[in-house]
């Protein structure tokens, strides 16, 4: 779906063409707020940012990207919410680091062990996947992986994309190759 | 078709997947992530894996621990880690050091030859028959060895002959009674060792001991200076 072009069409008033958008950005927004925040707000947030943007998106100059401007409205109504659960603008930002790792309730026993088991064959296979996911947990950030590591950012995507397809293929088909 | 920079941004998707994405980064992905289905699809359907791996303690331990199990323990599985790293082969440490070894060892041991052996140059020097007036001259400061070369019209090949140098004082310097080097074009070539030879003219004479007197001597002169 051509976003670009469903803005370009609601724009000109095609009600069907502002209905697609809402349906396509709710689905979006909730999978991206369910990212950072973990409560039953995730909905209401998600359908909140939809509104404004609605109510909003006739008057949008022409120059700015649409997803872009669609997501900077769903950012400040997370900042919004967090403000008004009286989270501080210094915490901010500490805050959306936290909410990447929010607590989503009881680990699913199952999946863990088969993700343990592939990631067990994996280590020994292409040890350079499991040498990034270990500095990834240590909290490092991809530059400072690709510096540690001694390789260039593209190098450090394809190592941790070529690692989630072996992944993939083991937890789909039980071994780590296709 | 996706553009180059939405494929790089695409390349982003586990890194964002696994947190290890920074701020600007993730920003820009969760951006592309309203737009490419393809992305959106893949995350939202890996998500229960993705949630798990970042936060289970369990695989985190087994990340951990596999990383130092792999981790080199003696010096030789160092050594051949550092010489054959999981790169193409032409970048492989140990392909270059072999591919130096190929182009240094005989360049080294043609020097060490070339060190051992006293080279020194040589004058080459055609004779020609004492009727001519040209003047052949050999001079010591160019050279100890001089290459002498004469034609001879009547010579045959591997037929002896006699051959005596000597000096205008009659000294002889150098004789051959069974010269048989002459080639198919009647020539022949004597090295001579000319460092311990007085300046001064010198004869080489060249006879056919089987024609006796019947012919007359062939005789070359040259100077040594």
């Amino acid at each position: 779906m051509d976003l670009n072009q469903l803005f370009a069409d609601a724009k000109k008033g095609d009600k069907k063409a502002e209905s697609l958008i809402y349906n396509y950005l709710f689905e979006r927004f909730k999978f991206l707020v369910g990212q950072k925040i973990n409560t039953n707000d995730v909905e209401d947030i998600a359908q909140e940012a939809c509104m404004t943007l609605l109510s909003k998106y006739k008057a949008m100059e022409g120059r700015e990207n649409f997803e872009s401007w669609a997501y900077s409205i769903l950012k400040n109504k997370i900042g919004n919410y967090l403000q008004l659960r009286r989270v501080e603008r210094e915490e901010l930002s500490d805050k959306m680091d936290d909410i990447r790792n929010p607590d989503r309730g009881p680990i699913d026993i199952q999946i863990e062990k088969r993700l343990n088991d592939c990631i067990k064959e994996i280590i020994s296979y292409y040890p350079r996947y499991a040498r990034a996911l270990n500095l990834a947990y240590q909290g490092y950030k991809a530059d400072e992986i690709c510096e540690k590591m001694d390789i260039k950012p593209n190098n450090f995507y394809v190592i941790l994309n070529r690692g989630r397809n072996l992944l993939r293929n083991c937890l789909e088909m039980g071994r780590i190759k296709a | 078709m996706r553009s180059s920079s939405e494929q790089q941004l695409c390349n982003l998707l586990h890194a964002y997947e696994i947190g290890a994405l920074t701020d600007e980064d993730r920003e820009r992905f969760e951006i592309h992530l309203l737009k490419c289905d393809a992305c959106y699809s893949s995350v939202k359907e890996f998500k229960a894996h993705s949630d798990t791996m970042v936060r289970s303690e369990l695989i985190k331990g087994t990340v951990s621990q596999g990383i130092a199990e792999t981790e080199p323990k003696g010096s030789f599985e160092k050594l051949r880690r550092y010489l054959l790293p999981d790169v193409p082969v032409i970048f492989r440490p140990a392909f270059l050091y072999l591919l130096l070894l190929v182009v240094l060892i005989p360049l080294v041991i043609s020097m060490i030859q070339m060190r051992g052996t006293n080279i020194e140059s040589v004058q080459y020097q055609d004779l020609i028959s004492t009727r001519s007036a040209k003047r052949t001259v050999l001079e010591k400061d160019l050279s100890n060895q001089a290459t002498l070369t004469f034609f001879y019209p009547d010579a045959r090949h591997n037929r002896n002959y006699r051959l005596i140098i000597t000096h205008e004082n009659g000294q002889v310097i150098y004789k051959d009674e069974n010269y048989n080097m002459f080639n198919e074009y009647q020539t022949g070539a004597i090295n001579l060792d000319i460092e311990n030879l007085t300046p001064g003219r010198y004869n080489l004479t060249i006879k056919d001991p089987e024609l006796g007197d019947q012919r007359e001597e062939n005789v070359y002169t040259f100077w040594i200076e």
